[in-house]
């Protein structure tokens, strides 16, 4: 799947000089969303659900389909009965997809 | 008349961010505030009076739907476009139930965002396409014999009904007939048809029942 879909988000934000002051505050962010997501996996299974949605919220908006499909899937996960295991594993592949959106946008 | 000013509130300063770039570069819109939370945002238009408030739906404190609510009872002018990352129907038909005029997806270009806070300074009312197919994704779950939802199963960019239109949609969606509709609304019943016509084009729908259908799902009517 596309780490980061430039062509969308260059259409959506309508100039480079607007996605480029975009991903610089992103990237951010970045690090509070990982933490974030790291310290819910500790808390009730409805915070580590809000940290998902959120974490989509902002992978979405930068048109990151990998991103977004791992934080939905995290999301989701946390809507059942899942195991501990289950829960870290993919908390963990989301914040490995934030690393890899982080250095396809600092190439953008 | 002066450039439409917005209120923008979101959790994400990347998306603040981004939208104020965005919208700055467009004519006859001014970003005069930003907001991080639901308190915030109630707090800044009692403040700063804005005509639209772009808001994310899910927000740290006050969620966009609760601001909206309280809103339409303290600010009734300010009109309400939400924005969103879910498309769940299920937000869609409390927004609009809870007098939103918009509704789009975060991921909504900047031509259609404007055209949203536009039409919601008319008292227009615009969704996202993919919000609209999410909710006759859930009409036809309910609702099996709906059928074909379009001639050539393309949907507009947005919907946009107009205030009248509205107003028609609910008595449609309430099982009344033109005629009726037309000594309701004090219109010629050929202007009711001519709404009615307009309604399914814009809602890429074939007959009445399915516009009613949706106009019951997404909260138009009681």
């Amino acid at each position: 799947m596309q780490i980061f879909d430039k062509e969308a988000a260059l259409k959506a934000f309508g100039r480079e000089s607007i996605l480029k002051a975009s991903i610089i505050v992103y990237l951010e962010e970045v690090p509070a969303m990982q933490e974030r997501l790291q310290k819910s996996l500790s808390l009730p299974l409805s915070e580590l659900r809000e940290t998902a949605h959120w974490v989509k919220g902002a992978v979405s908006y930068m048109h990151a389909p990998a991103a977004r499909a791992t934080a939905q899937r995290l999301e989701e996960l946390c809507q059942g009965a899942p195991q501990p295991e289950e829960l870290a594993h993919v908390a963990g592949q989301l914040c490995h997809e934030l690393e890899r959106l982080g250095t396809e946008l600092a190439k953008a | 008349m002066g450039p439409i000013r917005v209120l923008l509130v979101d959790d994400h300063p990347v998306i603040l961010h981004g939208l104020k770039g965005m919208l700055s570069e467009l004519d006859g819109i001014e970003v005069i505030g930003q907001a991080q939370s639901g308190q915030e945002a109630l707090d800044l238009v009692q403040r700063l009076n804005p005509q639209v408030v772009l808001m994310d739906v899910r927000l740290p404190d006050l969620n966009g739907l609760e601001v909206t609510r309280r809103l339409k009872e303290s600010h009734p002018a300010v009109a309400v476009v939400l924005i969103t990352v879910s498309d769940s129907e299920l937000y869609l038909v409390e927004a609009l139930r809870w007098g939103a005029c918009g509704y789009l997806t975060k991921d909504s270009s900047a031509d259609l965002i404007a055209d949203a806070l536009r039409a919601a300074l008319r008292g227009g009312t615009v969704v996202s396409t993919s919000l609209v197919q999410s909710a006759f994704g859930a009409l036809a779950r309910a609702a099996q014999s709906l059928g074909p939802l379009s001639a050539d199963g393309q949907l507009p960019a947005v919907v946009e009904l107009t205030p009248r239109e509205l107003d028609v949609l609910r008595l449609v969606s309430a099982g009344e007939s033109n005629r009726l509709i037309s000594q309701k609304l004090s219109l010629a019943e050929v202007t009711v048809k001519k709404h009615v016509q307009s309604i399914l084009g814009k809602l890429g729908v074939q007959h009445r029942t399915q516009a009613a259908l949706l106009g019951v799902r997404l909260g138009l009517v009681d």
